[in-house]
């Protein structure tokens, strides 16, 4: 229909002066009809400027989420004359991702706006771009100590090892948040040439316990036997971190060292001692480590007791059991509560009877440290306790006891959990008491979920999980007809 | 009329007819077949699914306009920030969100999408949904949305403790939503009036906010009761009751009328108890 009253206007007089008219319109039509998207990239890309930051950010949000179309429109931006401009571009073509920004932004690494040179040297290491590593080693001597900082983030995500030296020699930095940004950048190069440097930190008393995770990542070889030297440093965090980073290298043989190390002059190395020998849990580990760690439970210092009694917890020591026992009376709870969690994980069912009047302890703390411990155990003993811990005065033991009873699995447990369901106030208890009885199953324990899942006061998440332990039980009932029909 | 004018005319009509055409002429083949939107509450996110119908060959590229997708609690309208495409996922972080900032690519055939909504306020909100290709208008369509009132409830229960000379009554309660929409900042006062002389004792007021079909506590520290009165016997107990802020200590002979109060927009509810309740001997 269309083309036929285009045929009949070009048949008429004046058809020179509609061609014209037509090719009017064709130029109209073609102005207004613009790529939207390209208008869009445009109107966002000048918003970048604006003196808003809450406009020129949600631009800058605006073009990201537009990705690749709005490349080369920032790439542009790059020159505008306004540095908010092109320092938002340069942070938002790394977060694009778009490789064809690369030459651009090294272009920028010499702006003359801070800003500008931060967000580009970030970018390139967002954008992986192995060619900007000789810009952005040029750029650690730049004066302004943000850009300095963020071409060394970037260095590190590049992991060239060329930038090893060059950052090594920028650790001047009395800032923690620089020192913690350049250990991590030589962490991430992972170059063995970082390792001095590296070491070296482990004297700082803010940032060593870091660095000596971070030398975790080497290979031991690598490591080991320069953390030896370190061992006999006169600084005693130094000694400490050299310490930890055993801990993290797991190699088997920092086993006789450690043990060494538990009769260090000074508590920090030995508490740090302690607490690495529980991370060594082969049987020959523990034939070194068992006796020194039990024989560290009478550290004067508690910290070393405290961290000694938590290994043989890991090491799961039968031998130590009377010793932590012993520990259980003791007046410091911290080290109460260790020895009550290494009886926990060696699992002896012998020990319930002496962690049973630790359930009358006024100290909420120590009664879910006894909560957890049985759990750990089992047994018949562990459940008659758990179940008389359901009425607790506390929310965290009440909810500690369910979930234990839950995972024990004892059917003994359904009638005390129901009726703790009749009084509990607590939403979180009441959720835990539901997915208890869901874990222990049985028709009693439906038959209470169906009364929680029907009422329309109860507490919405403690009805949800009802429904949700109701669907998989009878969605399991269900399969089970259907396979034996 | 001069044949120049009618020229002239001629082709400003034939401008306007161009553009008519260039406007509603010749774009995609794309209809709104389906709009739905699951329950949703006051607060709550929910989300409209819209189908729509690419009748085309060729997949096209389309961008939609949505007004009143978000409406705040004056009643102005914002606009949604994201789309959803292809979700099949119930939560919401797991979905595919597109920007509103780029056209939607339809296949030829079915396509879903979703859109955000959310309300301040209960009512009626009539969500319109523009579907656009270069500025061309391909269709439009209106869904009701219907958000619904909560329906707020109180309960108040007590235990009793009798130690040395004192009868501790400790009060617990709850506000009760078991309405479908949530009530945000719903306004509870507690009054304590001592019964024998009408006299105002304590007065204390919180907000709470409650999700549909739910209940929240009045008290604010687990295992710790919202409100304690202890009637003394003899000495008084001198226990402070810390953290509990909502403490009365009367006297052998005293009784409190102990009122909540809860107040949403319209709704106004109330629980009463009695302390010590009437039949039980002072």
């Amino acid at each position: 229909m269309r083309m036929t009253k285009l045929h009949e206007l070009f048949s008429c007089r004046h058809a020179k002066l509609l061609i014209l008219l037509l090719l009017l319109s064709g130029i109209c039509a073609g102005c207004l009809g613009q790529d939207p998207l390209e208008a869009r990239v445009k109107k966002l890309t000048h918003s970048l400027g604006d003196k808003d930051q809450n406009v020129s950010y949600a631009s800058v949000y605006a073009l990201v989420d537009i990705g690749e179309p709005a490349v080369d429109s920032l790439i542009k931006a790059l020159k505008n004359d306004s540095p908010q401009v092109r320092s938002l571009a340069a942070r938002a073509l790394g977060e694009i991702g778009d490789q064809k920004a690369v030459g651009f932004l090294i272009e920028v690494l010499d702006d003359p706006s801070p800003e500008v040179r931060m967000n580009a040297a970030f970018s390139l290491g967002s954008l992986g771009a192995a060619e900007a590593v000789e810009p952005l080693i040029e750029l650690l001597k730049d004066e302004n100590e943000g850009v300095v900082l963020s071409a060394v983030s970037s260095l590190g995500e590049l992991r060239d090892p060329r930038a090893v030296e060059p950052i090594c020699e920028v650790l001047n930095d009395n800032n923690y948040d620089a020192r913690w940004k350049i250990a991590s950048a030589l962490r991430g190069i992972g170059d063995p040439r970082a390792i001095d440097t590296l070491l070296g930190l482990l004297g700082d008393k803010e940032l060593g316990p870091s660095v000596a995770s971070m030398l975790g990542n080497f290979e031991s070889e690598q490591v080991f036997g320069k953390v030896i030297k370190l061992l006999d440093s006169r600084d005693p965090t130094t000694r400490a971190n050299a310490v930890a980073v055993f801990e993290y290298l797991q190699d088997p043989a920092a086993v006789p060292y450690l043990v060494e190390m538990l009769d260090d002059r000074a508590p920090e190395v030995r508490k740090e001692a302690a607490f690495a020998l529980g991370f060594f849990k082969e049987p020959g580990e523990v034939a070194q480590s068992e006796q020194p760690l039990i024989k560290a439970l009478e550290d004067s210092e508690p910290e070393v007791k405290e961290a000694a009694a938590r290994s043989l917890g890991r090491i799961k020591s039968k031998e130590s059991i009377p010793y932590l026992e012993e520990l259980l009376q003791d007046n410091n709870q911290n080290l109460q509560t260790a020895a009550i969690e290494a009886l926990g994980r060696i699992g002896d069912p012998e020990v319930v009877d002496a962690l049973t009047p630790l359930l009358e302890n006024k100290k909420w703390k120590v009664r879910t440290e006894v909560v957890d411990a049985l759990v750990e155990i089992g047994g018949p003993e562990a459940v008659n306790s758990l179940i008389s811990l359901l009425g607790d005065e506390n929310y965290r033991v009440r909810q500690g006891a369910a979930e234990g009873l839950g995972k024990l699995g004892d059917q003994r447990a359904v009638e005390p959990l129901l009726k703790a369901l009749e009084t509990e106030r607590e939403r979180n208890v009441r959720a835990v008491e539901v997915r208890a009885l869901g874990e222990l199953g049985g028709s009693e324990a439906v038959e209470g979920l169906r009364r929680i899942n029907k009422d329309m006061e109860e507490y919405w998440n403690v009805r949800t999980a009802a429904e949700n332990i109701l669907e998989k039980i009878e969605g399991v009932e269900e399969a089970n007809v259907s396979s034996t029909s | 009329m001069k044949k120049s004018t009618l020229i002239s005319i001629s082709a400003a009509l034939l401008i306007l007819a161009l553009g008519v055409l260039w406007y509603y002429g010749s774009g995609a083949d794309v209809k709104i077949i389906d709009m739905n939107a699951s329950s949703v509450g006051v607060r709550e996110s929910g989300k409209l699914d819209i189908v729509l119908q690419n009748n085309g060959s060729k997949p096209v590229d389309v961008w939609l306009e949505v007004e009143n997708a978000f409406v705040d609690k004056n009643g102005e309208a914002r606009s949604t920030s994201r789309l959803i495409i292809s979700n099949d996922s119930v939560d919401p972080w797991d979905a595919k969100f597109v920007s509103l900032q780029k056209p939607i690519h339809l296949l030829p055939g079915n396509n879903s999408v979703s859109v955000w909504l959310g309300y301040e306020l209960p009512g009626e909100y009539p969500v319109n949904v523009k579907v656009i290709e270069n500025s061309r208008l391909l269709d439009e369509g209106t869904y009701l949305v219907q958000i619904p009132l909560p329906e707020i409830h109180l309960k108040l229960e007590y235990e009793t403790e009798s130690r040395n000379t004192s009868d501790i009554y400790r009060i617990y309660g709850y506000l009760i939503n078991k309405g479908l929409g949530s009530a945000m900042d719903v306004s509870t006062n507690l009054t304590v009036i001592d019964e024998r002389t009408g006299e105002l004792v304590f007065t204390s007021s919180r907000t709470y906010d409650v999700r549909n079909n739910d209940k929240v506590p009045l008290w604010s520290w687990p295992d710790y009761p919202y409100a304690i009165v202890e009637i003394v016997h003899g000495e008084p107990s001198g226990e402070s009751y810390m953290p509990v802020q909502n403490v009365v200590i009367g006297e052998i002979e005293d009784r409190f009328l102990i009122n909540v109060t809860s107040t949403w927009q319209d709704q106004v509810v109330s629980a009463e108890l009695l302390i010590p309740p009437r039949g039980e001997s002072k």
